[in-house]
């Protein structure tokens, strides 16, 4: 069952989102430092907001979300009696994926929402199969689909290392842009450590390790023929 | 400021409309919506007037705000009206006060009217 964090303060759209959403379990949280309290404990995979809130009002959840990359990964509907263009411009501005004018019709947002989630989960597959490896984003694992699914075992940064770069489809990685998908744009980690992290990563991978080919003067990419998307059957 | 008179205390089919999510099993949405309403009607009123008569202007747009999403969340058209007369002119909170008193009587009396129908 997908997860939802409704962030509003008043009783009668808090009933009427949980009913017209009673496919999902919507969690409510009254203020942003409640829905921050939330977040920091759940996951979630699409946040419903309001933005006249008390005390501090939508648009500063969306800035923290924004501040923490978050936004990337849980989409924002923002569920507001606020009309004006200026409003919803500044909730797009933030980050906000959708807005949605108060009083609404309860199919409209249900349909709005299946559609963001259902969007959002075929942009983050639960796994990729590149070249014969099969990478499970939920579990951080790797598996070897030519070895029996023989589970190839990374440290941390490999992991994410092979990730960014087979999610790259081909294209050619550079370095700095190794660096921020893998130590974020705030490390201060020298591009050489990318790398010694590839040089280990590819030992690993052992005769697939040629899989991560060296672009002179550019950077990496991972190319394999017979790459395939898809999510794991449940 | 904008004329309430083509509108209606209540617009049924606001409420009709939230029928629809009724499933078998489960309570009338309806009802419980209204029932919500009705029971932080005289909180959110009486902060809206002490906000008019005293308080900043930012409360009044706040709480004139609340009130006029929750009345337009079950069609009650002239006190959503009025409501955002005061949201749009806070300053002008006490001149609207009878007019906003008068429409959330009305309110009541056709949300009573429509459960018991």
């Amino acid at each position: 069952m997908k997860r939802i964090l409704l962030v509003e303060d008043m009783p009668e759209f808090q009933k009427l989102v949980k009913r017209t959403l009673d496919h999902c379990a919507v969690t409510v949280a009254g203020t942003v430092k409640e829905a921050l309290g939330q977040i920091g404990k759940n996951d979630f995979d699409l946040i419903l907001l309001d933005i006249s809130l008390p005390q501090d009002s939508g648009y500063t959840l969306l800035s923290e979300l924004r501040g923490a990359k978050m936004l990337d990964r849980i989409p924002v509907i923002c569920l507001t009696s606020k009309s004006e263009i200026a409003d919803k411009l500044t909730a797009f501005s933030l980050g906000a994926q959708d807005y949605l004018v108060k009083p609404f019709d309860p199919l409209e947002l249900r349909a709005r929402v299946d559609t963001k989630m259902r969007l959002n989960t075929n942009l983050t597959p639960a796994c990729i199969r590149a070249g014969g490896l099969e990478i499970d984003f939920a579990t951080h694992r790797v598996f070897d689909l030519d070895q029996k699914r023989q589970e190839v075992k990374l440290t941390r940064t490999e992991f994410k290392l092979l990730c960014a770069l087979a999610n790259a489809h081909e294209r050619v990685l550079s370095r700095d842009q190794l660096l921020v998908a893998v130590w974020g744009e705030d490390a201060r980690v020298n591009d050489r450590a990318v790398d010694v992290h590839l040089c280990g990563l590819r030992k690993k991978l052992a005769y697939k390790g040629p899989f991560i080919q060296s672009v002179p003067g550019v950077g990496y990419r991972f190319s394999a023929q017979d790459q395939l998307r898809g999510e794991i059957a449940a | 400021m904008k004329t309430t008179a083509a509108k209606t205390p209540l617009n049924p089919v606001v409420l009709d409309r939230l029928q629809a999510l009724n499933q078998p099993g489960q309570a009338d949405i309806v009802q419980e919506l209204v029932a919500d309403f009705l029971e932080h009607l005289p909180v959110r009123s009486n902060e809206l007037r002490q906000a008019c008569a005293g308080g900043s202007i930012s409360d009044v747009v706040r709480l004139s705000h609340s009130l006029k999403s929750a009345a337009a969340l079950l069609g009650l058209e002239v006190l959503e009206s009025v409501c955002r007369e005061i949201e749009t002119h806070p300053d002008e909170g006490t001149v609207l006060l009878p007019r906003f008193d008068r429409h959330l009587a009305d309110a009541q009396a056709a949300l009573h009217k429509y459960l018991h129908r």
